[in-house]
């Protein structure tokens, strides 16, 4: 039966789809593969461990077929990616359910090295059983377990190097006052630098009247460095199985001169601990306990100050996007000769990189988190063969506190008022701000409380030789709370899955959820969810019996209903809890009141919503699992989903003669349909081990319905177009000169000039407004290709193995301050931006004319800043050698041992080139790094 | 089988504690028709909004400008005042102002609407 497939399976050596019998998918009793009726895909430790990542969800780029893994951040503590399953499919939240051993949970705590598995759960039949949070898919984290008689330590270090790549490159002083001048004569104003500031830029003989800073080179280091240390105590006796997991992370980031100060650093610094345990105990024969206990610290700090009094980090001050970006080199010296702080009234010296990440001191972030949880699994058989039950419960806390140990400094300038004979004859003083002892506020700013109950009755039962029945009933209750107003939800959930196997061949899964969640309207609190999944393993049937090639075939196919409490969510993507309630709210004042006074109005709020449903999705998946060759692992797989009663603004079906805002109604429908495939081929040409796979997803979606009011011009449609469409004007070059303009239709966004962007009449009313704005590109949001391929080889412990993923049919809007948009509220510019400029000579050029204020023609989503986001990178590679056996067997001690050096994302082949296509705005550079490490085994 | 024992006991009681119905937790509040009805300030209120909706018109539509500018006794002293929209040939269907615009139809949209919702 089964564990003759297995046998027949274990031949290849990493097979990724079918050695994985031990991997959860959420049931009481685990499945192989062989007999799964789902779309599932496995990614093993062995695979996705190659990147020395800081935690696990940065392992996963470009693993496990049908998931989306896409990078943003480059600043180490804050560096998380962003998750979807089959892309984006709905106007409202699309972030699938994270899962640690099966509970909801943060990962950015959990190391790659305690993950055993990580299950990506995709069609309906997958997901049933995890009501109203699964409708977006699942990411289960499965972390390691011990194992029965065995004892093994697991010791290893890496140290890895980052640096910045693709750092913005802004112009130097001398140019920086030349294309300001030329800005403000293009807009017809006076320039701001005289001939001989000019002079004096270009000759730097006054470095602190007219400096010259390169801030990118003088506030950021060349290098950061991590150090990731792992212990790991693995095994188990007769009737107990432990693991148990140190780790420690430390990074430290790239400011230049962090130790200018007495007793601190003022470095970018990460740190980590984590303590992992988890133990599963055999209490007697039929009673099995199982026990998770993580616990994690993590301390971050920065230069400058942080808001302790919110949880958003965007409002701090980055070095990155509110500095570096943004400082010209001919702002302000770093210091004036007394040794002051650099800063004038244009650019303050709150905005001097170099004093912010030397002279402010330093904040800090601690994160302390505990989860934990335990699971007690019953046998029943005496009351009936095959009957047995299980109770879980967990608890997890986290817990943020900021503290602000910054201070403030005195910055000043001279400025010099007037010139005689090219040298400057007068200057006045500029100072501000005043030097403040380091400050000491300090408060909880996140905080996070879960507990899980769960209960599962389950049998498990061979009826007879032919037929086998497996089923359970799983109750579910969940209380999660955030700090905060309206973030406390509770949910209940019931799920039948029944799965049925006949003769090991076919298989048939009905599952049926009834779900609750206290963030419904009363009345529609409740919601059942069935779902019916089939497969046919034809490798089984008599006529395949023989049949050299074909090892392991199947087909699979499920369809299901989803539901969920996903909520309205306002213009500002917040929430909308009330919804079905009219509410009324304080309106303005009238003089109504005795003796002219104001009298105080009341006014009837949103108008309660007249539908009670919930988004549902209705999930349609066929399959096909292959192991062919005896080397080769398929998997293929096509979906379509539609999902409907999606919760949209109705204010598009209602006339503004309503006089009121307009309900949420569960009025929208997206279509999403695509296919995903994994391969992976494993060979052994004589002493080479050879290992090769890829994964592919094509996802592709339509908006449907979303109430769209009527438009003008069908241009301006957007119903029928992909979710997170780009929109924006056709660029069709520039304006030559002043004939040019008179000849082309009116642009009515601002006075246009020579050397403007020239637009496209879309709608051929003869007028450019915002009425042309059409569909241009593909979704900023989530690309619809992503792909990934893999290659290695070993011989005789030495290899090599590289990972390479990739996105299609992404788009990017290039709008980042000073790089491609430079020169507005006094920001700098790039030396790419100043070389491809247009000038009257310049026709021919990549970006328009200069303008010195934000240019209401220009700077606005186009075709000219669209760029093709796609790429190819080049994830993990590395080079491994693992000591020889019979070399360690003399040592008595040591079991394994493991050198390896790695590069992480050391290739992009792309379109921006000036800037990551993956984190091209203003803020930290993605970084490269090379890792090398050692792991040994006792 | 002693520890077993405990173990069960303590779920079992855990079990018991969370069972209990939490669905209709909520942490918001909102003001509802019942809430409206209690004072005589707030139906005074509720009425007195319809008249928010009308130009109060003591310069505070048109950047300063009163309708008054709008008429030939009064120029307004700046001639990029929105009130000179009036006047200066920028009264557009696209620039409706207020007489005609969708501004003028509030109190009547309120009234009717505000009639529609709470009549039974």
């Amino acid at each position: 039966m089964i564990p003759m497939v297995l046998a027949c399976l274990s031949v290849q050596v990493g097979a990724q789809e079918y050695n994985d019998s031990l991997a959860t998918t959420g049931y009481a009793k685990t499945q192989s593969a062989a007999e799964r009726t789902s779309s599932v895909s496995i990614i093993k430790n062995e695979d996705f461990n190659k990147r020395s990542a800081k935690n696990i969800g940065n392992s996963l780029f470009g693993q496990g077929a049908g998931l989306m893994t896409l990078q943003g951040n480059g600043q180490y503590s804050n560096a998380e990616p962003t998750f979807y399953i089959r892309g984006l499919k709905t106007m409202s939240k699309n972030n699938p359910l994270i899962l640690v051993d099966g509970i909801e949970r943060d990962i950015d705590k959990i190391t790659s090295e305690e993950v055993e598995n990580v299950i990506v759960l995709k069609d309906a039949a997958a997901v049933a059983i995890y009501g109203y949070k699964g409708i977006n898919g699942v990411i289960n984290i499965e972390t390691k377990r011990g194992k029965y008689r065995t004892k093994e330590v697991n010791v290893s270090y890496e140290h890895g190097f980052e640096w910045q790549a693709r750092k913005p490159q802004f112009v130097n002083s001398a140019t920086y006052a030349t294309a300001v001048n030329e800005a403000l004569a293009n807009d017809g104003m006076l320039p701001r630098y005289s001939q001989d500031e000019l002079n004096a830029f270009n000759s730097g003989t006054l470095p602190y009247l007219y400096p010259n800073v390169n801030w990118v080179d003088e506030t950021m280091g060349e290098l950061a460095s991590t150090n990731i240390y792992n212990v790991s105590f693995r095994g188990g006796a007769d009737k107990f199985r432990y693991y148990a997991l140190g780790s420690l992370i430390n990074n430290k980031g790239f400011i230049g001169s962090p130790n200018e100060n007495e007793g601190y650093s003022t470095q970018d610094q990460y740190s980590k601990a984590n303590l992992r345990m988890n133990l599963d105990i055999d209490l007697t024969n039929n009673t099995k306990l199982k026990l998770n206990i993580l616990g994690s610290l993590m301390e971050t700090r920065s230069p400058g100050a942080i808001d302790t009094n919110i949880d958003d980090t965007s409002g701090d001050l980055n070095i990155w996007s509110s500095m570096l970006y943004v400082l010209p080199s001919a702002a302000f010296p770093i210091k004036l000769e007394d040794g002051t702080w650099g800063g004038n009234s244009t650019w303050k010296g709150t905005l001097n990189p170099i004093a912010m990440s030397q002279g402010a001191a330093y904040s800090k972030q601690h994160e302390r988190s505990v989860f934990a949880d335990m699971t007690l699994i019953q046998n029943l058989s005496s009351i009936t063969p095959g009957l047995g039950a299980s109770v879980m419960i967990s608890y997890d806390n986290t817990a943020l506190f900021r503290e602000n140990h910054s201070k403030t400094f005195v910055y000043g300038s001279d400025i010099v008022t007037s010139w005689e004979n090219g040298v400057p004859a007068t200057t006045t003083h500029f100072s501000e701000g005043k030097d403040s002892d380091m400050g000491s506020a300090a408060k909880v700013t996140t905080y996070k409380k879960a507990f899980n109950v769960s209960g599962t009755l389950y049998y498990d039962k061979a009826l007879n030789e032919d037929h086998h029945l497996y089923s359970q009933l799983k109750w579910d209750y969940e209380s999660r709370k955030f700090i905060g107003l309206n973030t406390t939800y509770y949910r209940y959930n019931t799920s039948l899955y029944t799965h049925y196997g006949y003769k090991d061949k076919m298989f048939a899964d009905l599952s049926i959820s009834a779900s609750a969640s206290n963030r419904m309207a009363p009345g529609s609190k409740w919601a059942i969810s069935p779902t019916l999944s089939l497969a046919w393993v034809i490798s089984k049937e008599d006529f395949m019996k023989d049949n050299e090639w074909i090892n392991f075939l199947k087909l699979r196919a499920s369809a299901g209903v989803i539901n969920s409490d996903q909520l309205p969510l306002d213009s500002n993507g917040n929430e909308v809890y009330n919804y079905f309630e009219q509410t009324y709210g304080g309106g303005s004042t009238y003089p109504l009141a005795p003796n002219d006074g104001l009298l105080g109005s009341y006014v009837l709020g949103r108008l309660a919503s007249p539908s009670l449903r919930h988004e549902k999705a209705y999930k349609y998946n066929i399959g096909v699992d292959a192991s062919l060759f005896n080397s080769l692992d398929i998997t293929l797989d096509g979906y379509y989903e539609r999902r409907s009663d999606i919760w949209v603004d109705s204010k598009g079906k209602y006339s503004s003669i309503l006089g009121f805002d307009t309900p949420f109604e569960n009025a929208g429908i997206v279509d999403s349909w695509g296919v995903d495939f994994g391969a992976n081929y494993t060979k052994k040409i004589g002493e080479v081990k050879l290992n090769t796979g890829a994964n592919f997803l094509f996802a592709k979606n339509k908006i449907v319905e979303q109430l769209e009011e009527a438009r003008l011009y069908s241009n301006l449609v957007t119903t029928n177009d992909p979710l997170k469409q780009t929109y924006g004007l056709q660029a069709i070059g520039f304006f030559k000169d002043q004939a040019d303009i008179d000849n082309s239709p009116k642009q009515l966004f601002s006075d246009v000039k020579a050397g403007d962007i020239k637009y496209k009449d879309v709608n051929k009313d003869n007028v450019i407004d915002s009425n042309d704005k059409t569909a241009i590109g593909y979704s900023t949001t989530a690309p619809e290709i992503y792909y990934s391929f893999h290659l290695g080889a070993d011989w005789k412990g030495l290899g090599f193995d590289a990972m390479f993923q990739g996105t299609g049919r992404y788009s990017a809007v290039l709008n980042t301050k000073s790089l491609f948009w430079p020169l507005i509220n006094n920001t700098t510019i790039s030396q790419e931006y100043f070389d491809n400029r247009w000038t009257p000579e310049n026709q021919d050029a990549k970006y328009p004319r200069l303008s010195s204020q934000s240019n209401d023609n220009n700077y606005q989503t186009n075709t000219l800043w669209l760029a093709d986001r796609s790429f190819l990178k080049l994830r993990s590679v590395e080079v491994y050698y693992k000591l020889p056996q019979c070399l360690l067997q003399k040592t008595k001690v040591v079991r394994n041992a493991k050198l390896y050096v790695r590069g992480i994302d050391l290739l992009c082949f792309d379109n921006v080139k000036v800037a990551d296509p993956e984190c091209y705005g203003a803020g930290y550079p993605l970084t490269r790094s090379v890792v090398a490490g050692v792991s040994i085994g006792f | 089988m002693k520890i077993n024992k405990i173990v069960i006991g303590g779920f079992t009681l855990l079990l018991s504690i969370s069972a209990c119905d939490n669905l209709n937790y909520k942490e918001y509040t909102s003001q509802n028709e019942d809430y409206m009805k209690v004072t005589y300030e707030r139906v005074t209120g509720l009425l007195n909004n319809v008249y928010t909706k009308l130009d109060t018109d003591f310069g505070n539509n048109y950047s300063g400008g009163m309708l008054a500018s709008a008429c030939d006794e009064a120029d307004y002293a700046y001639a990029n005042n929105s009130v000179c929209d009036f006047t200066n040939g920028n009264w557009s269907p696209t620039n409706a102002l207020s007489v005609l615009g969708p501004t003028a139809m509030k109190p009547f949209k309120y009234v009717m609407n505000t009639w529609l919702t709470t009549r039974d």
